[in-house]
């Protein structure tokens, strides 16, 4: 196994774990110039560009959750179950995140959904659920890590931390080595550029719906996620030297 | 990495609150929300009514008309801003409304400067400080209906940045009680427009940013 990481890439790059694909040559193009990119490891994480994690990144919406939202609002009491479905695991993987603890991720999961079902009465017709969801669950998040007034930004341990993989053991140990080196790294994070690595590229939204989530213009989006994506490839390049010198 | 995934506990939990509290359909929702607008707008059209309703006293029609028309632009402006959603259920960018709402007062401050400017001509008389209070407390008085009504209908909804709600639905109130103000008080001085007719605005402004949090932002249920 081996990490694929392009070396220079020419614009923001972003972590894919438990990938398996190779970039198709040992170059690739980026707007007419070629990008050089070097081996590491293979399979456990994948530095893309923007580009090529348009088939592998959840999707910016969701019919399912826009359309089951709709008919709520009209009064099928029996479409919340499909929107819980359709938007639940999405939220709580990102609050995992947020908040470290899987019981109080639950807890504030419902939550969400709970003010999604008060605001049911007051659902534009047509309107996206993604970013509203994920702007309530963010809002929840804030407000209860506020009352606790104890929240650790830094936390050892990972609730999902870590690929699956069954490789030997020592390709499993270096993969999970890199993949928790990047996962603290996103911690250390300003969390204003976690938020929006992790709205952009862990829960699919795009620019305009982060902003929206995050309650600031695009441009500071692109730029808190361009921040985040130099601070993984800094971290990245380091282990890519590292993994050299160790003669792997 | 396989994604986290909440138990099957959570969601019996999540469903049995939901069907324990029950939340009228979109289109019952909608009436309610009318009626709260439509009476926040009563309030402030009845009260201004009640009050005499235009008064040109010795201004020129032009300035009452033009003026008039002016600030009626900037209400309409910061409401769509402010009320109007489109296709989102977090409205306008809360950062357009941020500026909209911080750049209502300095709006209109230069309408009335560049309006007291345009009539000088007209020999508009100064009046005292009782009358710059007096408008002052009128115009707020005239705006808690409005603001009332968007609270009623926005409460409790905003996840992203409900004190920049605050503010510009404080804006959107002050500024058509302003307009309300400047058609009655027949008085046309610059400093009693700024004092008794702005000032509000930007008071209302303020006043819904730090209320924004409470009447807006999301409860724990």
């Amino acid at each position: 196994m081996e990490f694929l990481v392009y070396g220079m890439p020419r614009e923001p790059v972003a972590i894919e774990e438990g990938g398996a694909s190779r970039p198709p040559s040992s170059s690739r193009v980026d707007g007419g110039a070629r990008v050089p990119w070097r081996v590491i490891r293979q399979d456990a994480v994948v530095l893309r560009t923007n580009d090529e994690l348009g088939a592998v990144r959840p999707p910016s919406s969701s019919p399912d959750a826009d359309g089951a939202m709709d008919r709520y609002a009209d009064g099928d009491d029996k479409a919340f179950a499909v929107l819980y479905d359709a938007l639940a695991p999405r939220l709580y993987g990102y609050l995992v995140r947020q908040t470290r603890d899987a019981q109080r991720a639950e807890d504030l999961l419902q939550q969400t959904m709970l003010q999604m079902h008060l605001a049911r009465d007051r659902f534009v017709r047509g309107a996206e659920v993604a970013p509203w969801a994920f702007a309530i669950a963010r809002r929840l998040f804030i407000d209860s890590s506020r009352r606790r007034k104890r929240e650790t930004l830094v936390v050892d341990g990972d609730v999902d931390s870590g690929p699956s993989l069954t490789p030997s053991a020592d390709d499993v140990l270096q993969a999970e080595d890199l993949s928790q080196t990047v996962d603290q790294v996103l911690r250390r994070l300003p969390p204003a550029q976690r938020e929006a690595f992790e709205l952009l590229k862990r829960e699919g939204l795009s620019v305009a719906q982060a902003a929206e989530v995050l309650g600031t213009t695009v441009s500071a989006v692109k730029l808190r996620a361009h921040r985040a994506y130099e601070a993984l490839r800094h971290v990245l390049n380091e282990a890519n030297a590292r993994f050299e010198a160790e003669g792997r | 990495m396989t994604p986290p995934v909440p138990a099957q506990a959570v969601r019996e939990r999540t469903l049995a609150a939901v069907r324990a509290r029950s939340v009228p359909s979109r289109a019952a929702g909608r009436r309610g929300r009318r009626l709260a607008l439509v009476a926040g707008a009563l309030y402030l059209v009845g009260a201004f009514v009640s009050l005499g309703g235009v008064v040109l006293g010795s201004r020129p029609t032009s300035y009452v008309v033009g003026f008039g028309f002016a600030w009626g632009v900037v209400a309409a402006v910061v409401t769509w801003t402010g009320m109007v959603r489109g296709r989102s259920m977090l409205g306008h960018s809360v950062v357009l409304q941020g500026w909209a709402a911080l750049a209502v007062t300095p709006a209109l401050a230069t309408l009335a400067l560049g309006a007291g400017v345009a009539w000088a001509h007209a020999g508009v008389a100064s009046v005292g400080v009782e009358a710059h209070a007096s408008c002052f407390a009128l115009t707020m008085l005239l705006a808690v209906g409005p603001f009332a009504a968007t609270a009623l209908v926005r409460r409790g909804s905003e996840p992203v940045a409900p004190h920049r709600v605050g503010a510009i639905f404080g804006a959107v109130a002050g500024t058509w009680a302003g307009l309300a103000m400047e058609l009655h008080c027949s008085h046309a001085s610059i400093p009693h427009v700024l004092f008794g007719h702005v000032l509000p605005v930007l008071v209302m402004t303020g006043m819904g940013f730090a209320l924004g949090a409470a009447l807006f932002g999301l409860r724990r249920r």
